[in-house]
């Protein structure tokens, strides 16, 4: 569960009230981390809770909807994007960002495709101009009964 | 090693799912005419121009598309292995595969304005390079005072942050795979990331479309409502470096007719259709000459792991043949036959062969079925440019 700082205590009430606030955390780093990550993304940002983890859905101002996947350990342990315009991925991925920038790339990376499937980072980025779409989760953040299929 | 597993479909599901339209029986490849004509440019299948740096490209077509300096028949420069992209808009080219001397005029926000330069972003990651103003000519055609990007520009080596943080950089012919791209697709403009740059400080801005990179097929003083991608068919074991057509224009010559294809209306704002695959609908799905192979959803298909000469494509245990339905907004129907081979095999059993029909690889995406290169193998593929009148109506729309 997220841990309410006082500033988090009242990001997260605003939060689930749907109402609109900036709020943002990377892939890996503490949920508790939205709020003073907040000012980096201007969206709008809905908070709802599935079996074993919360989604916070952010749609950019660029129409793209970014959604984080925050574990009962208060880890975003996923994230995926998709929409006309890439997301800010250093923001997104956060120290992963470097893992992705430096991956080999293959033959499977030709412009509209990218996968990588490492111990630590799993990623994949497809689309086409004004249609973008990806996924990355860290493998051991994962919770339990968590399907990977339902990271989207 | 990663294996997706029951991908449950969400996504934008389009109203034509489950309508009639002419559905027939599933369609395989046969050899495409292979047209001559002013208005006909080689395309080739082979490598690519990157292979010292150690990755072959495998299903990429290139052109080469001659550059002049806007009003000049004789300051040119001819660039060879461009990509061939229907998936894209507008000519981009490696500044590194240009000769130094050869310089075109830069495009300016404004008369005496701040340069022009663009963050083009792909999927695997972003090129950055100012906007220039470039006649081209391809084969027989010619357009005028086109917005191009130079990509890797020296003259232009601070990249924001905004725009290095969509993925890693592409700025080089290693990078990026090719000597340039022609982004040929169904729309004009491109509708990227642009940038004002003036005393090496770059901020974020708006253009107007008519200086946006844009596909150069519109400029064309004619045969510009769309083009052909004609490919020969490859065999199951994949092929060595082959030939075929672009050809430029839809029913504006003798070479360049519908014949018996079939118009597919796509999206008029994404340019997608939808296939239904294994009673899945996917909504927003593609023809693609720009992705190297056909991408799509199937949990029971096993992917090749890292230690393979194949990561990330599929690898099933013997030859999976297969079929899936393209339906266009026009409720126009027609099931496609295709082959799924072990990607791994393939690459080791033929190692001079740079084409695969039966090269695939899962979709990350559940919404989309993104039909690749083995598509246009053996095919005659028309992308009709989107407002543009054509004898099987107006674009956009794919045939085939």
């Amino acid at each position: 569960m997220l841990i309410p700082s006082g500033r988090c205590a009242l990001a997260l009430a605003l939060l689930i009230q749907a109402a609109s606030v900036p709020a943002f955390a990377a892939l890996g780093a503490d949920a508790s981390s939205i709020a003073s990550d907040g000012l980096k993304m201007k969206g709008m940002v809905r908070v709802s809770a599935a079996h074993a983890y919360s989604v916070h859905e952010i749609q950019t101002p660029s129409g793209t909807l970014v959604r984080e996947y925050v574990s009962p350990a208060g880890k975003v342990f996923a994230v995926a994007w998709r929409g006309p315009k890439m997301p800010d991925l250093r923001q997104t991925l956060g120290v992963y960002f470097k893992q992705y920038s430096e991956a080999p790339r293959t033959s499977l990376s030709d412009h509209k495709h990218f996968a990588i499937a490492l111990p630590g980072l799993v990623m994949q980025s497809s689309g086409r101009m004004h249609a973008y779409f990806g996924r990355a989760y860290v493998p051991e953040l994962l919770p339990p009964n968590v399907s990977v299929t339902d990271i989207q | 090693m990663t294996r997706w597993i029951a991908l449950a479909p969400i996504g934008v599901i389009l109203s034509v799912v489950g309508c009639g339209g002419s559905s027939g029986t599933a369609t395989m490849p046969t050899q495409p005419l292979m047209p001559t004509g002013s208005n006909v440019a080689m395309i080739t299948v082979d490598a690519g121009p990157s292979t010292a740096s150690g990755i072959t490209s495998v299903n990429t077509p290139f052109v080469s598309v001659t550059v002049c300096a806007p009003g000049s028949t004789s300051n040119c420069q001819t660039i060879d292995h461009v990509e061939v992209d229907t998936g894209s808009y507008g000519l981009r080219i490696l500044s590194s595969a240009m000769s130094s001397s050869f310089v075109l005029p830069q495009e300016a926000n404004g008369a005496g304005g701040p340069a022009i330069v663009e963050c083009a972003v792909f999927a695997d990651g972003f090129s950055w390079g100012p906007v220039k103003t470039a006649d081209i000519q391809i084969a027989g055609e010619a357009a005028s005072a086109v917005p191009v990007q130079i990509i890797g520009d020296p003259a232009f080596p601070g990249i924001p942050n905004s725009c290095s943080s969509t993925g890693p950089e592409e700025d080089t012919v290693a990078t990026f795979g090719a000597n340039g791209i022609l982004g040929i697709g169904p729309f004009i403009q491109d509708e990227g990331d642009y940038y004002s740059c003036s005393a090496g400080v770059c901020t974020a801005t708006k253009i107007g479309l008519a200086l946006q990179v844009s596909n150069p097929v519109a400029y064309f003083t004619a045969d510009n409502n769309g083009v052909i991608v004609e490919l020969p068919a490859v065999p199951a074991g994949g092929s060595p470096p082959l030939t075929g057509s672009l050809v430029f224009g839809i029913g504006t010559e003798s070479n360049n007719g519908l014949g018996t294809a079939t118009v597919y209306a796509v999206d008029p704002n994404l340019g997608v259709f939808t296939v239904t695959y294994k009673n899945q609908a996917y909504g927003n799905s593609f023809l693609d000459s720009g992705s190297n192979a056909n991408y799509f959803v199937d949990a029971t298909i096993p992917t090749c792991s890292n230690s393979t000469a194949a990561p990330g494509f599929f690898c099933p245990t013997a030859t999976l043949n297969l079929s899936a339905t393209n339906t266009g907004v026009n409720n126009a129907s027609s099931a496609i036959s295709f082959s799924v081979a072990n990607a791994q095999d393939l690459f080791n059993s033929n190692t001079s062969a740079v084409e695969f029909a039966n090269l695939a690889a899962p979709n990350s995406d559940n919404t989309s079925f993104d039909w690749g290169l083995p598509f246009f193998f053996g095919r005659s593929v028309y992308t009709a440019i989107a407002d543009q009148n054509t004898p099987g109506g107006i674009g956009p729309y794919v045939a085939y």
